[in-house]
């Protein structure tokens, strides 16, 4: 460890560069070592074409495990870097906090805003900054709704001329339509757009920090935050958000040391500069019909590239506090999400080309296409191995003509027990670095101290392991269908405490115990000795319906332990307080 | 949830003070500021090289003569 953090200067460029050759040699090596044990153990009773396609698939597959290892590694080692530059005193810049909405719970969404907006106020500081509500709403009953909790809120806020409300006729290009419209009526009106979804929550303060840093760096075009998720009540929920608490922060410390000035953007919780956004953000519509053609949909990574194109920074500022989400509270929620990233990551196969790109924009591309191939590796190399062992020939023990003792093939048993040790520990080595990371750095102690973060890592560990078949199932229909031509839409998401029926998680997950029972069937007239090592993925298959009920169930939160248990952050606190206020005038005027 | 939103604004405008707002308030009045910004559209495919450009006219004259020959 001390050697690798010894070979990251701190100079940001060469920081960068030796950052990206750490990660690029360090998977590289991992997935050739693999190919060749792999390739040595799969030869001993003679290599065959399904060995060698089995030998590329694992290439690949370690590959991207231990892009995943390297970006931790590199999360743990570049601790040491300088502050980030922020202006002091007066803040001149205008600033606009854009709220997107598509068919959501008005109150929730605007009291979110009434707490941001009170946030801002308590800090005292003067700057400009505005709120602009910008509405898709296709419900004629939540757009009444809409404009009744708009009236609301600016009379709560004092908020006219501060706080703004518009809805679009039409949702052309969805969500970056709707803000590429917004910029292109008003955007000369302000400096800085917040962009947030409309579940996120910033703290003032985070706020004034992010408009200081832009400010401190003319040539800034994006910063990103890292949201923290809050809010969750479901098992699967809980263990989202303990993840993203406990693991994520040294996941993208390590992608912002690999990022650098060609930083990430995640859609919302960001900062962007007006003028860099609108000279290089237009997004046109991509030739030929959904889903690879018409609006982009995973608009968010091409607008990062083509800042960077445009010679803007864009930059993830990990260090920021104060940034929060919601995620998913079920194994549907999430699927569907998933489904809409699926189609807009494999829609960048038509980006990726694109003139003037810079070389690591291509290549994130890449990645964010790999990230939803690799679930179709993992199925072909089991599918290849069933192959491999219904074909195969047992071993020849006389060989040699006139010979009459028998010639025993090598033992290849420990290559094969270290080739899967090695892909485990790939799999479950960063999460244990994270572990004592935390112990060592006192991270521990916000999520109940050393054993309650390793219990709950395992716990973790444990879930994601079991439901992992199930994802890989829906990333797999979900690159089908998209493959296939179809479109999936864009549906609202689900908000609320996600907490299923068994009829609905029957109806969800009945096609993967059918895939499971058919792929455990196959495997055991095929290839008997492999059933044993398939159970792992085909019993959560088979039990897909049960594990999706039983994981949207609610969890006592100490099974998941996260800062915020302890004391909820203000602008967390200050929502609820809010969204408390209207619930007593509502019910005084049902009184009424 | 559709449900759930039309009985609270069902609710809410019960509240005076509110519905006196909703009655007297234009939602125009709220509506953001102008102040155009250009946003030109960004060039994210490649044209065709000449080469390819070339052999993409020769295809399409071929499939109109084989058209018009069928």
């Amino acid at each position: 460890m001390t050697a690798l953090a010894a070979a990251l200067p701190p100079g940001p460029k060469d920081r960068t560069t030796r950052a990206r050759a750490f990660a690029i040699t360090f998977s590289v090596l991992a997935a050739a070592a693999a190919g060749m044990v792999f390739h040595i153990y799969g030869a001993a009773d003679g290599i065959t074409v399904v060995d060698m396609i089995r030998a590329g698939l694992i290439v690949f597959s370690t590959w991207w495990l231990a892009w995943g290892a390297a970006t931790a590694m590199l999360g743990l080692i570049a601790r040491q870097r300088p502050v980030r530059a922020e202006v002091q005193g007066e803040i001149r810049g205008r600033t606009v906090v854009i709220v997107p909405v598509y068919n959501e719970e008005p109150a929730v969404t605007f009291a979110r805003i009434a707490a941001m907006d009170d946030s801002l106020r308590a800090t005292g500081n003067g700057a400009q900054v505005d709120f602009a509500i910008l509405s898709d709403t296709r419900d004629e009953a939540i757009a009444a709704a809409e404009r009744v909790w708009c009236a609301r809120l600016l009379a709560r806020q004092h908020g006219a001329g501060r706080i703004f409300y518009r809805r679009r006729v039409q949702n052309t290009g969805r969500k970056a339509g709707n803000i590429e419209e917004f910029i292109v009526a008003s955007g000369r009106a302000w400096d800085y757009a917040v962009i947030l979804d409309a579940d996120s929550l910033m703290e003032g303060t985070t706020i004034l920090t992010m408009i200081r840093r832009m400010e401190a760096d003319p040539k800034l075009g994006l910063l990103q935050t890292l949201p923290r998720v809050i809010g969750a009540r479901s098992m699967f929920g809980r263990a989202m958000q303990f993840a993203a608490s406990f693991h994520s922060p040294v996941f993208a410390h390590g992608l912002a040391a690999m990022q650098g000035r060609t930083g990430p953007f995640w859609g919302h919780n960001a900062i962007v500069r007006i003028r860099a956004w609108a000279e290089s953000c237009g997004l046109p519509e991509l030739p030929g019909p959904p889903p690879f053609g018409g609006h982009i949909l995973s608009h968010d990574y091409v607008e990062a590239a083509l800042l960077s194109r445009a010679g803007w920074v864009v930059r993830l500022d990990d260090d920021l506090d104060g940034s929060f989400e919601e995620g998913p509270e079920n194994i549907i929620d999430h699927a569907k999400r998933d489904r809409r990233w699926c189609q807009g990551n494999l829609q960048h196969a038509k980006v990726i080309g694109a003139p003037g790109l810079k070389g690591w924009s291509r290549f994130v591309f890449f990645q964010g296409i790999f990230a939803y191939i690799a679930p179709l590796i993992w199925l072909g190399f089991i599918a290849a191995s069933v192959m491999a062992s219904a074909t195969a020939i047992g071993p020849d023990y006389f060989p040699l003509e006139n010979w009459p003792f028998p010639v025993f093939p090598y033992d290849q048993t420990a290559k094969a027990v270290g080739l899967a040790l090695g892909i485990f520990g790939l799999l479950v080595m960063p999460k244990l670095m994270v572990v004592l990371d935390a112990v060592a750095s006192g991270r521990a102690a916000g999520f109940g101290g050393a054993w309650a973060s390793f219990r709950a890592m395992l716990s973790e560990l444990l879930l994601s392991s079991l439901i992992a078949p199930i994802l890989l199932a829906f990333q797999s229909r979900s690159v089908v269908q998209v493959l296939m031509g179809s479109d999936g839409g864009w549906p609202p998401n689900n908000r609320g405490d996600g907490g299923l029926d068994f009829a609905d998680a029957w109806a969800a997950g009945r096609w993967i115990s059918g895939w499971g029972i058919v792929g455990l069937g196959v495997a055991h007239v095929f290839a008997p000795e492999l059933t044993l090592w398939l159970l792992p993925v085909a019993l959560p298959m088979l039990l897909a319906p049960v594990l999706i009920w039983w994981t949207s169930r609610p969890v006592r939160p100490g099974r998941f332990p996260v800062p915020e248990d302890r004391g909820l952050p203000a602008i967390v606190a200050g929502h609820e307080a809010v969204l408390a206020e209207w619930s007593r005038d509502l019910a005084q005027a049902d009184v009424a | 949830m559709i449900a759930e939103t039309m009985t609270i604004t069902d609710t809410l405008v019960k509240d005076r003070a509110i519905a006196d707002l909703m009655t007297g308030m234009d939602m125009r009045a709220a509506e953001p500021p102008l102040a155009p910004l250009a946003m030109p559209k960004q060039v994210l495919t490649r044209r065709a090289r000449p080469m390819w450009r070339g052999l993409g006219a020769l295809l399409s004259l071929l499939r109109r003569d084989l058209g018009r020959a069928g």
